[in-house]
């Protein structure tokens, strides 16, 4: 230990273990993972996300959503939660970037959220303001991402359909959405891992223990 | 190996501790005193995000100060301001130090900590204004990145150059630590940029090596520099010897490898050979940090010292407390993860291990170093009492309620049947009580940047018979 060459060559052989398992080995076992067609439906999984969906995924980077929010369905209770239909496993996440699991979950998780809310004005009106929906939210409200004006002579069609209470007090006013708010709906929109994998198939057969991820390259009917 | 009796030169003597530390002085300090500064901006900037998380309706008008941005604005804070420059200050004077040789170079190591100040600022600057990166730790926006790495290569190489420019063969525990934390950063940090910013790998491998990153930082950099202090402090001030090397070798190097492997976590969309290995690892630390406390339990055997040393002492060992607690509960985790992994709980751990273990490791050393570099000694010991008081309160107060909250928040989410949102509801009071943490924190963070600011007053004004009086005290190692 009193040659300082060999102390710090010990040092670079000791960190690299880990570092050729997680960061150099998860690329060989999964960096060629490929959209699959879904042998149920036909339908090739994941498909890549629209532009607008795209620019979304960059507003809830911008602000943390992760902070809050978990993109990621563990086996068990997230499913009796109605969080997803079945785990998540690496096919979901290709196109992201970054992928961004979350490691909090002071809100839901929302790997399918754009399953389970299809409604554009609930999404746009709980950004707005999340205790309209939702009741003593804790979620902050995003009312950046909205302005508010009169309503001139030509009502915008894009405004947030409120609800009465909170419409009278607007009275005159309207609140239209950003840019940003459209395009962040429109990602969560196109949140949903639910498309029955091989390897985590829908847990239609009770008691399967979840598949593993074993080389999917070579197991999963993957397209060439 | 021992010491070979008699073949060291004159000039191969060690330094003089007055030489080292004068050649020390101008970097160390700086280092210092701006770790300080953004130890008090992380504590602000993470009190508003702590206010947020009761009060969703707070300062919601502007986008900069949304709860997301702001939390990773404090995290990046803390660590590449506060804890990065701690470390590096703290390694820069204990490999000299030890090593019995003046710095190398310590111009260039302070222009390397200026040059890093400008790129944390932008970095934290970039988060706020939305261009965070998105891997959660490594937030700083792409462009702050270069040159952080660039100041950093500055001041690691004269770390380095003086380690090997050492005068005291025998090398010792704290130098094998900091030396690897030395490397441990720029690695983390290089191959996140590299693989994650640059030129992003596809999918989610990108979750597999941030959750390495992540690991890498927290035990080997955070975890094995506050070892490193202990390691130095305890001994030192207790007047023995370290009670053996050989045990202390077999923790350094356990923790080396198994550090990176403790980010995953069950049920991760991961492959799960790597989710268990994972698992494993973590339970495997128990060995490294089962060796660590016996060797200092020996090494302490029972004494006490009083004093202004004692005070610092009180910080180590509050640190070492906190780091045995943090690494045994993490260790733990793959055994609860099912139920608590994302809740408050987790928070709550990681708390003690930034806070409590790490910061107050930090706080010792500079307590301890500081006096030794400005000829000076603390002007009064209250406020540093006071500091001890309220950072302690502070990291109880926060881990606590949180620990609690989160407990309760994993049990609800185990029941399908309760609410969500009533969940959150029942973490709220806990909430609120570690906001009263977190205020307490940074009191005793704006106390240690007071004691900074009066003692440097006091060894720099251009007083001549103190400055002499200064130099003839400044032997005392
Ligand atoms: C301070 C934490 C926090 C942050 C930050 C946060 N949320 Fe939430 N979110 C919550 C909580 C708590 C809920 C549950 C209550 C509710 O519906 O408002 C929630 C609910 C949601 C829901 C509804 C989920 C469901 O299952 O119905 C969506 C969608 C959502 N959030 C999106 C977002 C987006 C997009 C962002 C970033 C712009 C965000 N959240 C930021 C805490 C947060």
């Amino acid at each position: 230990m009193n040659q300082a060459p060999l102390l710090v060559f010990g040092i670079f052989a000791a960190l690299s273990t880990s570092w050729f398992g997680l960061v150099v080995w998860p690329q060989i076992q999964l960096g060629a993972l490929k959209p699959v067609e879904i042998e149920e439906t036909g339908q090739i999984y994941p498909s890549a996300r629209s532009g607008l969906a795209q620019q979304g995924a960059d507003v809830y980077r911008a602000n943390n959503c992760a902070a809050c929010h978990t993109q990621q369905v563990r086996p068990g209770t997230d499913i009796a939660r109605g969080w997803g239909a079945r785990r998540t496993v690496a096919q979901d996440y290709i196109f992201d970037s970054p992928v961004m699991l979350g490691s909090s979950r002071i809100g839901p998780d929302l790997a399918n959220i754009g399953a389970r809310q299809i409604d554009d004005n609930w999404h746009l009106v709980h950004l707005y303001k999340p205790r309209l929906v939702a009741e003593k939210s804790v979620m902050p409200s995003y009312r950046f991402l909205f302005t508010k004006g009169a309503i001139g002579a030509k009502p915008s069609p894009n405004a947030l359909k409120l609800p009465p209470e909170e419409a009278q007090r607007f009275a005159g006013h309207e609140i239209v959405p950003k840019a940003d708010a459209l395009a962040l709906v429109a990602y969560l929109r196109s949140l949903r891992s639910d498309a029955p994998l091989f390897e985590a198939p829908l847990p239609a057969k009770p008691k399967t223990k979840p598949a593993t991820l074993s080389a999917p390259t070579t197991n999963s009917p993957a397209k060439k | 190996m021992s010491l070979s009796t008699q073949t060291d030169s004159r000039a191969n003597a060690p330094a003089t501790s007055a030489e080292i530390d004068a050649s020390c002085r101008a970097p160390v300090l700086f280092l210092f005193t701006s770790a300080a500064l953004w130890l008090v901006a992380a504590a602000a900037i993470g009190l508003i995000a702590s206010l947020k998380m009761h009060q969703p309706l707070l300062l919601v008008r502007g986008a900069e100060l949304t709860y997301g941005r702001v939390l990773a604005a404090a995290s990046n804070a803390f660590l590449f301001g506060f804890a990065a420059q701690a470390i590096l200050g703290v390694t820069l004077w204990m490999l000299s130090r030890l090593g019995g040789t003046p710095l190398v170079a310590p111009l260039v190591a302070l222009l390397g900590a200026v040059v890093w100040n400008l790129a944390v600022t932008a970095g934290v600057g970039g988060i706020l204004a939305g261009d965070s990166s998105g891997y959660e730790g490594f937030e700083f926006p792409g462009y702050a990145v270069p040159a952080l790495l660039i100041a950093y290569t500055f001041i690691a190489l004269c770390a380095l150059a003086t380690y090997f420019q050492r005068r005291e063969r025998e090398s010792y525990v704290s130098q094998w630590y900091l030396l690897a934390a030395l490397f441990a950063l720029p690695w983390a940090y290089l191959t996140v940029h590299s693989l994650l910013l640059v030129d992003p790998v596809r999918g989610v491998a990108q979750a597999a090596i941030n959750l390495w990153a992540v690991a890498v930082l927290r035990e080997i950099w955070l975890g094995g520099s506050a070892l490193a202090v202990i390691f130095y402090l305890v001994p030192k001030l207790l007047n023995r010897p370290l009670h053996n090397r050989g045990y202390a070798l077999l923790g350094f190097w356990m923790l080396l490898i198994l550090g990176g492997w403790t980010g995953l976590y069950e049920g991760a969309p991961l492959p799960l050979w790597m989710v268990k290995l994972g698992g494993f690892a973590s339970l495997l630390m128990i060995f490294p940090l089962f060796v660590v406390a016996w060797n200092l339990h020996a090494t302490a055997n029972g004494q006490v010292v009083l004093g202004a040393e004692c005070r610092v002492l009180r910080f180590a060992g509050f640190g070492l407390f906190a780091y045995l607690t943090a690494t045994l509960v993490m260790a733990m985790n793959p055994l609860v993860s099912a139920a608590l992994q994302f809740t408050h709980y987790t928070a709550a751990v990681k708390h003690v291990a930034f806070y409590g273990a790490f910061s107050m490791a930090m706080f010792a050393a500079i307590y301890h170093i500081v006096p030794r570099l400005a000829g000076t000694d603390w002007p009064c010991e209250n406020p540093m009492k006071w500091h001890f008081t309220l950072a302690s309160a502070g990291v109880l107060l926060v881990a606590l309620p949180l620990a609690v909250g989160g407990w309760k928040q994993g049990m609800g989410l185990l029941d399908p049947s309760v609410d969500f949102n009533q969940i959150s509801r029942t973490a709220l009071m806990p909430i609120r009580v570690s906001t009263l943490g977190e205020i307490l924190w940074l009191a005793g963070s704006l106390l240690l940047v007071g004691n900074l600011v009066r003692l440097l007053a006091r060894r720099f004004c251009p007083c001549a018979a103190l400055a002499a009086w200064v130099e003839s005290n400044g032997g005392a190692r």
